[in-house]
């Protein structure tokens, strides 16, 4: 052997050693992935874009009840079969629109997924595609899990509060009536007393406001409280929201403005959970604005035109930088709030959210203490006019 | 406190009451005696049915959740008899989604009305319009 010789021997050995080592490196970085896959309790696998299953674990396996060798390097279809749970058509919408999208999808929230034996459980979770280093997509991943639990908790949850609320209506209708035929006679009590019955007659309507909110909440919680979308005038409704509220706004002399889009867009919504909203929202914007203090009611289509942004804007108290994650929790109260009105429910906002989530909007706010709020939320329009 | 018109329209007319809170019943009695009206408190379903076919009343005022029978076999068994059909029912209830509302109107209540929504003054109200008619 030569030293040119020698020279290539060594060089072609140390490659091999490092090829070597890289194998060996890709190996462990496998069985590590494998691991990882194993160890994850929802199901997974991944699809490449024709649509064959190349890789999923063993929950997936057995939550679709099927053999490995019967998924990997099969249609997914054929292996993974999910459907809209209302329907029972194919729903196969989130993978497309992953690939197409090249972007992470939600499951529709009424999935479910078909087993080797026909029965059908719900699952919920997302799809997100996978890119080359060229940046094209060269498959999905998909997480999925069984829900057929949380499902039963949440109708449990939602039927006791039915039931609850049923139960205490009944007795605070009691205390609605004979305190209100008090309230007719109070002629005959002297200040003290009427003073009492007041607190009285006060209690109960607070409970009233409160046994409701909860009702809504549960309502929607159980999917009772869907309605059919019809097309609205978003300003005849808030006007009428206005005409029910309008004493509290005169009471505290605020100068209410509802600023009218001349529209060229067609809303349809259920006006029921659009007037819960906006009087909500009416109602929160009162009360935490001072004496002479100002609301601005207003709405416009958003620069993609595909929703309208419906906003209410007030110079009140505001919330507190701190609180502001909390603000639509159940039974949350901003200490500032506390302090301003002691009585609220802490009920009003999340029920908002939820009749906004309900028709596919959106609710969010902007704001400062001590300078006001501004409450927003979205309606999607697909109606153009 | 009372409501009634004490006239002469309403006065002997003859009211069923099917209401298992004593509560609540004792607030119609209240309203209906003072009113000169005769009324009738059945606790459940089945003393509401035996008292709405012994007394044949002008109107019945009917809840749902009853023990023994509840209000929708009341009204399903009322329609089913010709001596009773054309009685008039107002449901006054607190079951409040719109599946019993509807449900109760089909089995022919004139009137459902949640009764927490409403004040016993506007209540009263309602129920003198149908003893008028």
């Amino acid at each position: 052997m030569n030293e040119l010789e020698k020279k290539a021997f060594l060089e072609l050995k140390t490659t091999l050693k490092n090829a070597e080592k890289e194998i060996h490196q890709l190996f462990l970085e496998k069985e590590k992935l494998a691991v990882i896959l194993e160890s994850i309790g929802d199901g997974i696998f991944v699809i490449d874009v024709n649509l064959n299953i190349i890789l999923i674990n063993q929950v997936a396996l057995d939550i679709a009840q099927i053999d490995k060798d019967k998924a990997v390097g099969v249609f997914y279809q054929n292996a993974l079969h999910f459907e809209y749970e209302d329907s029972g058509l194919l729903n196969d919408s989130f993978i497309k629109n992953t690939i197409s999208l090249r972007k992470t999808q939600k499951m529709s929230n009424k999935s479910v997924l078909v087993k080797k034996d026909g029965t059908k459980i719900p699952v919920a979770d997302s799809s997100s595609p996978l890119f080359n280093a060229g940046g094209e997509v060269i498959g999905v991943v998909v997480i999925f899990r069984d829900i057929t639990e949380e499902r039963a908790l949440d109708k449990a949850k939602s039927g006791f509060i039915s039931i609850a609320s049923h139960q205490l209506r009944t007795p605070l209708t009691a205390i609605r009536w004979y305190s209100e035929m008090l309230v007719k006679d109070s002629e005959k009590f002297d200040e003290t007393q009427k003073d009492f019955l007041n607190e009285i007659h006060q209690g109960s309507e607070r409970l009233y406001e409160t046994i409701n909110l909860l009702l809504s909440i549960s309502r929607i919680e159980s999917d009772q409280a869907k309605a059919p979308a019809i097309p609205v005038d978003l300003y005849e409704l808030t006007n009428q929201i206005y005409f029910e509220v309008r004493s509290l706004i005169d009471e505290k002399k605020i100068n209410f403005s509802v600023t009218k889009i001349e529209s060229k867009f067609i809303v349809t919504l259920d006006p029921v959970a659009f007037r819960q909203v906006v009087s909500n929202l009416f109602t929160n914007a009162i009360r935490y604005t001072g004496y002479g203090g100002k609301i601005e009611v207003s709405w416009k289509m958003n620069d993609e035109k595909t929703s309208v942004i419906y906003s209410v804007r007030d110079n009140g108290i505001g919330i507190p930088e701190n609180q502001k994650e909390h603000i639509f929790t159940k039974f949350f109260r901003a200490q500032n709030a506390i302090q301003k009105v002691p009585d609220g429910s802490g009920l009003g906002l999340s029920l908002v959210k939820e009749l906004v989530e309900l028709w596919g909007g959106n609710v969010y706010f902007e704001g400062m203490e001590g300078k006001g709020t501004t409450f927003f939320f979205t309606i999607p329009v697909n109606t153009e006019a | 406190m009372v409501y009634l018109n004490n006239t002469m329209d309403i006065k002997g007319k003859k009211i069923v009451i099917v209401e298992d809170d004593e509560h609540i019943a004792k607030i119609y009695k209240i309203q209906f005696d003072k009113g000169g009206i005769l009324n009738f408190i059945a606790s459940d379903g089945e003393e509401g049915l035996a008292m709405i076919t012994a007394e044949k009343p002008d109107l019945v005022i009917l809840d749902l959740m009853l023990p023994k029978k509840d209000g929708f076999w009341v009204l399903e068994e009322m329609k089913k008899n010709p001596d009773l059909s054309k009685i008039s029912v107002i449901v006054l209830s607190n079951l409040g989604q719109k599946v019993d509302k509807d449900r109760a109107m089909a089995l022919g209540a004139v009137e459902y009305l949640v009764k927490v929504d409403y004040s016993i003054g506007d209540i009263i109200n309602k129920i003198n319009t149908y003893l008028v008619a």
